[in-house]
């Protein structure tokens, strides 16, 4: 059989395993194992496979992953998310679908604090539904109110992803995190916008909270303060040179250990720790089973020739960057954003680069793409997250509840790609 | 192919053996899990020092610790496999179920069992190979890039580690679907934390 | 039926993957259709450091080698790696180093343990510090804090420099904001893939010390199912990757030189500060071949036959 037939096989069978319910971290890790067997033989394959978990895991770069979520749970039981939240809602609960809006904003909020969709997701999640549930906004909007507004901490710095891009890019971190931070905005911004309408037109969505006075909220601005010291203990660690981006995240996370200090029991320091190593734990096993996959598929070479392809037709740089990003629409629906940019990044950014791209801008639209592929079916991290920390909402129910959010972020692209200023507008005023 | 045999064959006499012991096996499982997971809790609060450490040595005194981002590295891989199979046991790794809750109860059960074999086997494999390169690893005395020149394989060790008790874990949840009378629905225990349902 | 070779490197194509490219196209030309090398980029096959591993068990036939990444894998073959050991020029470290791959003791090492031989060229250019302390005498290294790792950070120590690891994405922001002083990094090329004469002001010229010993390693037994004619043609293709890769360096020095020119003033290093360095080196030299022989392994043996080779291509 042709390698990359062979490849997009396994990629129906993979889709399957995981339809049938297989856990991501084994089916990937399963799929990718028979793949490396068909192709490389028995005990190649298991050697091969048994070393890219150690080979992969045991990376610098990643170490700020559970930092950040170490730090995330911090802040949480500091009460800094809630605290972030109660001042939204002060602000903007008011508006048509005004919590929903105040959840989108406290969730940007705590990206600013929160390095992982995922975290974001979950403790956005424990915080923000309740509240929804109990005004009686519908459980969809809700959902995808959390799972999409998670989606923000990888945008927002400090980001796990872009990390790992500028990482295998070979770009500044410091200039990618910048960069990061207006298309972050301007998710948040948009997502509102959406909200606003969609409860403008269809109040039965939820109810708009009481008004609050100007005084009222200018005092609720005491809220923000936690937030406001952990990143300027972050981004001022780097800034004076005491710490580089990843050791800013060990800074950030012993901040919001000190933080957390007064109001933290034991109960809760035993959980934010137990629930780090967990998140952790959850996150890299699926890392070391996509990864075990995405190394089969670069046997087949399946991922190559499709880059290849894209690459090589003869149009504007615009249209095969525009199909470029809707390759990774298509990729993110299955695979896991470190895993996608690991296998594709280093193939295509040559392409990319050739075609006058600016590499930075390419990370934050593919990025951008990535978080996409977390609130879309059928592996959806996001998702899956929330429904861990919701179990009231069905699965399908969350996806459904993305869809409106999905539609934002694609418009969100189109604007970067038109303007790609807002990418570039703060690392070129900063650095130089 | 032999080696194949070998790891099908113990992966069998160890679901065996679980089945023979029942919920004294869940029992024993549980404290393992409960035990490794402190033990990574406790290394990422470590990792946090030593990186704060290492900021403050640098930055105030001008001498960086030895070796630190090759240390902090090999600690990425405990962290993550020492609370793999407590993650598990929990339900904490993500799957989907859109599907297969619409099937009925029988046709369920038969793809959740499938299902669970299957990963039990590939953790096996991945269980069995990581340990004999955690083994390899220790032989040849590998070495990370710097003085003091940290050994790998007590980090590579902990991979399989966390694979086999992942399969002993996934064997007893299948066990569970197979035999239930044998084992009962495990309790909580006080690991679970308050915030989480 | 053709014989095809998977070959893992990590990165993109650059100077340093030139090599590999040459030897591609060389022995690809060499026997149409009967032999194909998929290079496999940004490392699409399996995790960097575990290469030798990989390659043992023909997880894939071939893959580039970077000893500094793991020293006791090949621990003979770190020789080349030792501080100041080499020659400046990069032809003689290139030919120094095609003997030592050749001498019997390290192809044992690569054969016995690794079941791997060597097979092609995949030298650095010699390490030069771009930061913000300029750095002109091995006095200047003072308290300065030097981002170099494996025994020339322990070279560099003896002369009172600070040696600290970030890793390379993070060197343009440790360098912009204080966090580091000084970067160590393959001249030119390294400098400018990552962009950090933007935020430095000085970069030396003269260090020229050997870093990361890297080369290409083919599974022995994928080696002896290969085509006669493949096997024949290897030598010329070898010599042919050393010029490209030569020739790579020197063009990408003529293109960063002048860029770097703009931004840092570039400070020569005297020979004599050099001399310097390699003199308290020697102590290390020892030092690595006596802890090689306490192992049972042919330390002394193989540092002399270095030292003999440098001797031959410098005189
Ligand atoms: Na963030
Ligand atoms: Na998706």
């Amino acid at each position: 059989m042709d390698p990359v037939d062979l490849g997009l096989l396994a990629l129906l069978f993979l889709s399957a395993a995981l339809l049938s319910g297989m856990r991501i971290a084994f089916a990937t890790a399963f799929c990718g194992f028979i793949g490396l067997w068909i192709l490389r033989g028995y005990t190649p394959a298991a050697t091969l496979a048994s070393m890219i978990p150690h080979g992969h895991l045991a990376v610098y770069p990643l170490l700020v992953l559970p930092l950040f979520i170490l730090m995330g749970y911090f802040a949480y039981y500091a009460g800094i998310t809630k605290d972030l939240y109660w001042t939204a809602r002060q602000w903007l609960g008011h508006l048509p679908g005004g919590l929903a809006i105040a959840t989108i904003f406290g969730s940007a909020g705590f990206a600013a604090a929160c390095g992982a969709s995922t975290a974001s997701a979950a403790v956005m999640g424990r915080i923000a539904l309740p509240e929804l549930k109990r005004f009686g906004y519908d459980d969809k909007v809700s959902a995808g109110c959390v799972a999409a507004g998670g989606t923000m901490a990888t945008m927002i710095p400090p980001s796990v992803l872009l990390v790992i891009y500028g990482f295998i890019a070979e770009e500044s971190i410091g200039a990618l995190l910048l960069a990061g931070f207006l298309p972050g905005l301007l998710e948040a911004f948009s997502y509102s916008l959406m909200l606003f309408l969609r409860f403008k037109v269809n109040p039965s969505l939820g109810p708009s909270m009481e008004r609050v006075q100007w005084a009222g909220r200018v005092k609720s601005l005491k809220g923000v303060w936690g937030m406001v010291t952990l990143v300027v203990l972050v981004m001022g660690s780097i800034y004076a040179g005491i710490a580089t981006p990843t050791e800013a995240a060990a800074v950030g996370a012993g901040g919001a250990l000190l933080l957390a200090l007064p109001r933290l029991s034991k109960g809760n320091f035993k959980s934010a720790m137990l629930e780090t190593a967990r998140t952790t734990s959850m996150i890299f096993a699926i890392v070391a089973g996509v990864l075990i996959f995405v190394h089969f598929l670069g046997f087949t070479g399946m991922p190559a020739q499709l880059a290849e392809n894209i690459v090589q037709i003869d149009t504007k740089p615009i249209v095969i960057l525009v199909a470029v990003l809707a390759l990774y629409l298509v990729l993110g629906m299955f695979l896991d954003g470190i895993g996608m940019l690991l296998l594709t990044v280093p193939i295509i950014l040559p392409a990319i680069k050739a075609l006058g791209i600016d590499p930075i801008v390419f990370g934050i639209l593919v990025v951008r793409m990535v978080e996409i592929g977390l609130i879309t079916p059928p592996v959806g991290l996001n998702v899956y997250v929330l429904k861990g920390v919701a179990p009231h909402i069905s699965m399908s129910n969350i996806f459904r509840g993305c869809g409106w959010f999905v539609f934002v972020d694609l418009i969100n692209v189109a604007i970067l790609i038109t303007f790609p200023q807002i990418i570039l507008f703060i690392p070129q005023t900063m650095i130089n | 192919m032999t080696e194949l045999f070998v790891v099908i064959l113990l992966t069998f006499a160890v679901i065996a053996l679980l089945a023979l012991m029942g919920a004294r096996a869940e029992f024993l499982q549980r404290r393992m899990e409960s035990l490794l997971t402190y033990l990574s809790a406790a290394i990422i609060l470590f990792l946090m020092a030593y990186v704060l450490a290492e900021v403050l040595m640098r930055y105030a005194f001008n001498s960086p610790l030895p070796g630190h981002l090759e240390g902090a590295e090999l600690l990425l891989p405990m962290i993550v496999f020492l609370a793999v199979s407590y993650t598990q046991a929990r339900n904490g790794h993500v799957g989907m179920s859109l599907i297969v809750d619409l099937l009925p109860d029988r046709a369920r059960l038969l793809t959740d069992i499938v299902t669970l074999i299957l990963s039990v086997l590939t953790c096996a494999v991945l269980a069995y190979f990581g340990a004999k390169q955690a083994y390899f690893s220790w032989q040849i005395d590998d070495v990370t890039m710097t003085p003091p020149y940290w050994s790998i394989w007590p980090s590579a060790a902990i991979v399989p580690v966390g694979y086999f008790l992942l399969s002993v874990r996934m064997s007893l949840q299948a066990l569970q679907l197979i035999i239930p009378h044998r084992f009962p629905e495990p309790v909580a225990d006080d690991l679970e934390s308050p915030s989480t349902t | 039926e053709s014989t095809v070779w998977n070959f893992n490197v990590w990165g993109g194509k650059r100077a340093f993957t030139i090599g590999i490219e040459t030897i591609k196209k060389i022995l690809e030309a060499e026997a149409p259709g009967s032999f194909e090398l998929r290079i496999n980029y940004g490392d699409a096959l399996g995790p960097p450091k575990k290469n030798p591993e990989s390659v043992r068990v023909n997880a894939f036939e071939a893959a580039q080698f970077c000893v500094g990444y793991y020293p006791n894998k090949f621990p003979l073959l770190s020789v080349l790696e030792l501080p100041f050991l080499l020659p400046t020029k990069l032809r003689q470290r290139a030919n120094i180093e095609m003997e030592v791959l050749a001498h019997p003791l390290i192809v044992e090492e690569m054969a016995k343990r690794w079941n791997i031989k060597f097979f092609g060229p995949s030298f650095l250019p010699g390490y030069e510090f771009m930061g913000n302390k300029r750095i002109e005498t091995v006095e200047d290294m003072k308290g300065v804090k030097m981002r170099i790792s494996g025994l020339n950070a322990t070279a560099l120590e003896l002369f009172g420099a600070v040696p600290t690891m970030v890793i390379a994405p993070e060197g343009y922001t440790a360098l912009d904001r204080g966090t580091i002083d000084s970067f160590g990094f393959p001249y030119t090329y390294g400098f400018g893939s990552f962009k950090l004469y933007e935020v430095s002001k000085y970069v030396t010229d003269g260090f020229n010390m050997s870093g990361f010993m890297c080369f290409q390693g083919v599974n022995i037994d994928a080696w002896n199912a290969t085509p006669e004619k493949i096997k024949q043609a290897l030598p010329t293709a070898q010599n042919e990757a050393i010029d490209a890769m030569i020739k790579a360096y020197k063009e990408a020095d003529e293109y960063w030189i002048p860029i770097f020119r703009e931004h840092v003033e570039i400070v020569k290093i005297a020979p004599s500060e050099r001399v310097k360095l390699q003199t308290v080196s020697g102590k290390i030299w020892e030092e690595w071949a006596d802890g090689q022989t306490a192992k049972g392994r042919a330390g002394n043996e193989i540092l002399d036959f270095v030292k003999a080779t440098v001797a031959k291509y410098t005189n």
